[in-house]
């Protein structure tokens, strides 16, 4: 099981950096969510693999199981980096409004018929709004 | 009692200072005040070092774990530095009052001095080395103020900054030492310290640990440039701070540590060469100097070289000797700065090339200087005479290569000492006046007098009274320098016979005297010279500015990718001999199902780097998402597989939402170079991170903490469910944090969103009614959320023995939320969504507050049984505590969708009922 795990962590960490040095604000949450998931999977492997899941047999009967803990944990980390990725994507929205409402105003010569949205630079260019 | 005297002591200037600059009294009167307390001071110190108790005593513990406590050391030197400190202070507050008379900037400076005596006091008194560093730290901060009291005048902040910089620089090893010195010895107590032997190695790490901070306060070269720039301040600030007091500290500090550390071989090593380097470019920079506030300057550099090289001769006889010159350098160097004052005050210039003839308007003025220059010089019977001797007959004792050094060192810094010490007495006071000065200048006050002239009665005192200062003064300072008395020494006297030293002096005082009457000022040079260490070490510090602009300008300057990018592959390098240790190992297969789920982990984020379209790549990027819940499911984390599916389903859901009407951006494609750069960082940081994991291993899950949950659930929370178990119990606290976290981060969305679209004019948001859409779609969708609820409902009250729960129940239900506004296009009501939100936060912390009403830690929970209907039912305050989560994920979410909702011009649904997006 563990180089399953390894393999996932490896493909889900080398697309998310490759997304995240990007210079798109759109890419970059996208690598983010996927770094996400492999460190989700890397505290889960530091965890162990367990034979079953920890839910108990209600007639109290304990077998082996999976480490709870480690699951708990994810669990939280698991809603947290959803709840990171809908502000970024808050940002990603309110930028790009900005960054068009800017490029309406002095419409250089020659641009004069392009569409407004269009003039706006490419998302997530830093300071990039000229 | 003598700590709380000691700690009087030492306040006094500053607190009586300080509170006459409160009370916004004129200048005059807060150096009043702050003489009051100098003198009060200086008596303090004299009557307990007439008292037979020596030793530490302690103040306050401050920091005890880390041997930190304000305590005063109580020994005759360092009362004898307090007097002197003390005295001085006052001699040179008094003297301030009537050398600013009524300048505005004046109480300012003044209470500086006092704050800076107080500073001066506490570093001489203290015990405990972190207080004496924090001491010495301040006395910087305060000269840095002083040097730069002059607001208007930029090379007066220069040259206070190079000051501060230099001398904090050097005193961060000292810091370094101290801790070094605690830790090995467990105390921090100087007086502690003085009674252990140390280790040999342990008193070189130190010794060169304190060194730097030694050579750059008191001013040794290579590091003395700043002293001379000092003289930007007033004279008055120059007479104290870098005459007497804070430019000895260095040479202060080394007296203290000399019977800890003075058996090192570093100490004579590194002192001797040092001091003498310093003696001898001192005095042959002041025969170069035409001011003669900077001719001062440049002996103090060179008789402070002197003092060091003394020192650093390490015998008994030259310590006894070094603190003789101490003071009465002390001593003669504040009277000569206070007279260059007054030269200044009465002719209006301190240029050697304007001055001469002085004596005629000012002969009081005339005969102090040529006293206390005369002191300077080493002429008898003065007290510069009697400790010039002591060291020559120190350094001609024996015949090591460090007397060759130190004898010659003296010998020519001493005949530079005497040239200028003449020079500075004939031109200035002899002669013709050069230039014009009538008009110029006034004349001088008995107040302004008085300081120089107390001093120069001291320095003449001195050699009559050689054997009372000898049994008062030197023999027990020198004592408890060293440690023990001095046996059968020769006691200081004015006439020793004719001997080696006395022939040495006479042959420096009439070469020196000579020299300089015969060359004049014909050698003198008239323009700045060209090489300064001032000029070195401000293009030094500009070079580093516009290096550190240069180096930010390429590692933080660029897009986010760059400063990434460098931060993974200094990273990664860290990360390669793991990495190949943990491939190297052997590994078990894997299973079939695992490896089919990486091959469509791999192929589905190989689409997601290849097309184009953008709501393609967020689908593929959520269909991976699925693919790690299926890895889940492998670990045996049903719970986490659920909350997984729902979240990828909601932040698709939400990309897809917001990507509406946004502009596709021109994905600028990098050049080259930098693309495989990025391809090469991307594989390298994944392959680290999965040799990471392999490196783990295939551990078992570790029995210890489970086997406490796995009895501890049923038992104590009546859950099954562990995961769900510690979600809700044993860890609620971080769950609570976390939805709270939530919420505020979907609260944010929407006030992120909406604040920026209210203020731009817009159409008001359109209705699918209002557009006319019509289908089947939006009649199911008024369906959604009462099914939703249910779901949510039998997720919720599963949760807790069965995969379920809080968080995956709100989210079911938030997905719901979404589809029936994205449907329906119901834009009102996000307010009720935050308000949803709100009751889950207020439901979560009032379930934290509500168990200590009986008397129980927060969160915790009461479980029961209830017989209804002929059955028993379950009941645990714990679903309470879910339903909160549920609320409040369900409702941020929903506020936050519903304000990135109308922010499109047009409706979400076209006319054939399909979601535009």
């Amino acid at each position: 099981m563990i180089v399953v795990l390894a393999l996932a962590v490896t493909l889900l960490v080398a697309v998310g950096v490759e997304l995240l040095l990007g210079r798109s604000l759109f890419r970059a949450i996208l690598g983010l969510s996927l770094l996400a998931h492999a460190a989700n999977l890397v505290v889960l492997a530091a965890g162990g693999v367990g034979p079953a899941a920890p839910i108990l047999a209600r007639d109290g009967v304990r077998g082996q199981t999976a480490d709870p803990l480690p699951q708990a944990l994810v669990l939280t980390a698991i809603v947290i980096s959803m709840a990171v990725t809908l502000y970024l994507i808050g940002l990603l929205r309110a930028k790009a409004r900005d960054l068009a409402s800017v490029a309406v105003e002095p419409a250089p010569a020659g641009d004069g018929d392009r569409e407004p949205a269009a003039v706006a630079v490419e998302l997530g260019a830093p300071g990039g709004s000229r | 009692m003598s700590e709380l005297l000691t700690t009087f002591l030492v306040a006094a200037p500053a607190v009586l200072a300080g509170l006459g600059a409160l009370a916004r009294r004129p200048a005059r009167e807060v150096a009043a005040l702050a003489v009051a307390g100098s003198l009060a001071s200086a008596s303090s110190a004299a009557w307990l070092a007439s008292q037979p108790f020596r030793g530490p005593v302690v103040v306050a513990e401050w920091l005890p774990a880390l041997l930190v406590s304000v305590s005063w050391r109580l020994e005759t030197v360092t009362l004898a530095l307090a007097v002197l400190v003390a005295t001085i202070g006052a001699l040179v507050l008094q003297y301030a009052a009537a050398y600013f008379g009524e300048s505005r900037a004046a109480r300012g400076t003044v209470t500086l001095l006092a704050l800076f005596e107080t500073s001066m006091l506490g570093l001489v008194l203290a015990d405990n080395l972190y207080a004496l560093f924090l001491f010495w730290e301040l006395t910087g901060i305060v000269s840095f103020f002083l040097i730069g009291s002059d607001r208007g005048n930029p090379s007066a902040f220069a040259a206070a900054r190079r000051a501060l910089l230099i001398t904090s620089a050097g005193a961060l090893p000292m810091l370094v030492g101290v801790i070094y010195l605690a830790s090995v010895n467990q105390t921090a107590s100087l007086s502690a310290l003085l009674d252990l032997e140390l280790a040999a190695e342990v008193q070189t790490i130190a010794l060169a640990l304190f060194l730097p901070a030694v050579i750059t306060k008191s001013a040794q070269a290579p590091f003395h440039s700043w002293l001379p720039g000092a003289m930007a301040a007033p004279t008055p600030v120059s007479a104290y701070l870098h005459s007497a007091t804070m430019v000895k500290a260095g040479v202060i500090l080394l007296l203290y540590v000399y019977p800890l550390l003075g058996d090192s071989p570093l100490w004579t090593a590194v002192l001797v060469p040092v001091g003498a380097m310093t003696c001898v470019w001192g005095s042959y920079r002041a025969l170069g100097e035409s001011d003669v506030k900077l001719l001062m300057a440049w002996s103090t550099v060179s008789q402070l070289g002197l003092l060091t090289l003394t020192i650093g001769l390490g015998t008994e006889l030259a310590i006894r000797a070094a603190v003789l010159h101490l003071f009465a350098h002390a001593v003669f160097k504040a009277g000569l700065f206070l007279t260059v004052g007054g030269i200044d005050k009465a002719a209006g210039t301190r240029s050697l090339f304007d001055l001469g003839g002085l004596w005629r308007r000012t002969p009081v003025l005339f005969a102090l200087a040529a006293v206390l220059a005369g002191s300077m010089a080493g002429i008898p019977p003065l007290a510069g005479f009697l400790s010039k001797e002591l060291i020559l007959k120190k350094a001609m004792l024996t015949d090591l290569w460090v007397h060759a050094v130190a004898i010659t060192a003296i010998f020519f810094g001493s005949i530079g000492t005497v040239a200028y010490s003449s020079r500075f007495v004939c031109e200035v006071f002899l002669g013709r006046p050069r230039s014009d000065l009538e008009g110029r200048g006034k004349g001088l006050g008995p107040a302004i007098l008085l300081a120089p002239a107390i001093l120069a009665a001291l320095t003449l005192a001195v050699g009559p009274g050689a054997s009372w200062v000898d049994r008062w003064f030197l023999e027990p300072v020198t004592a408890s320098v060293i440690g023990r008395m001095l046996p059968e020494v020769t006691p200081l006297s004015l006439w020793y016979g004719v001997n080696a030293a006395l022939l040495l002096s006479v042959a420096i005082v009439s070469v020196g005297y000579l020299s300089d009457r015969i060359t004049g000022l014909r050698m003198l040079p008239r323009g700045p010279s060209a090489l300064s260490g001032e000029r070195l070490f401000d293009s030094a510090l500009d070079a580093s500015q516009r290096l550190g602009a240069r180096l930010s300008g390429v590692l933080a300057g660029g897009p986010p990718s760059v400063y990434l990018g460098l931060a993974l592959a200094a990273g990664l390098l860290a990360a390669v001999p793991a990495a190949v240790e943990a491939l190297a190992g052997e590994v078990a297969a894997p299973q079939p199902e695992g490896l089919v789920t990486i091959l469509v982990l791999a192929a589905v984020l190989a689409a997601a780097l290849r097309v184009r379209d953008r709501l393609a790549r967020v689908l593929l990027i959520s269909a991976a998402g699925f693919a790690v819940a299926f890895l889940y499911r492998l670990m045996n984390a049903p719970d986490l597989m659920l909350t997984q599916l729902l979240v990828e389903v909601l932040v698709t859901i939400f990309f897809a939402l917001s990507l509406r009407g946004l502009p596709a951006p021109a994905e600028r494609r990098p050049r080259g170079g930098a693309r495989w750069m990025r391809r090469a960082l991307a594989i390298g940081a994944g392959v680290a991170a999965g040799s990471l994991v392999l490196a783990l291993g295939d551990t078992e899950a570790s029995t210890h903490v489970q086997d406490f949950y796995r009895v501890a659930a049923p038992e104590l929370a009546k859950g099954l469910n562990v995961v769900n178990v510690i979600l809700t119990d044993f860890r609620a606290l971080d769950t609570l944090m976390e939805t709270l976290v939530v919420v505020l981060a979907a609260l944010g969305v929407a006030g992120l969103v909406r604040g920026r679209e209210r203020s731009r004019a817009r159409k008001p948001p359109q209705t699918a009614e209002a557009a006319g859409t019509s289908g089947l779609l939006p009649g199911m969708s008024r369906l959604i959320l009462p099914l939703a609820g249910i779901v949510a409902v039998s997720l919720l009250i599963k949760g807790h023995d069965e995969p379920g729960g809080g968080f995956v129940a709100g989210l079911a239900l938030s997905i719901a939320a979404i589809l029936s506004t994205v449907v329906a296009a119901r834009t009102r009501g996000s307010g009720s969504a935050s308000g949803v939100a709100l009751v889950g936060a207020v439901i979560l912390l009032l379930s934290l507050v509500a168990s200590f009403f009986f008397g129980q830690p927060g969160l915790t929970h009461a479980h029961g049984e209830l017989r209804l209907f002929g059955a028993g039912w379950k009941w645990h305050t714990a679903l309470l505590f879910d339903l909160g989560v549920v609320l409040a994920v369900a409702g941020g979410v929903a506020a936050a969708t519903r304000a990135l909702w109308p922010s499109s011009p047009g409706g979400a649904i076209d006319r054939g009922g399909r979601v535009r997006l």
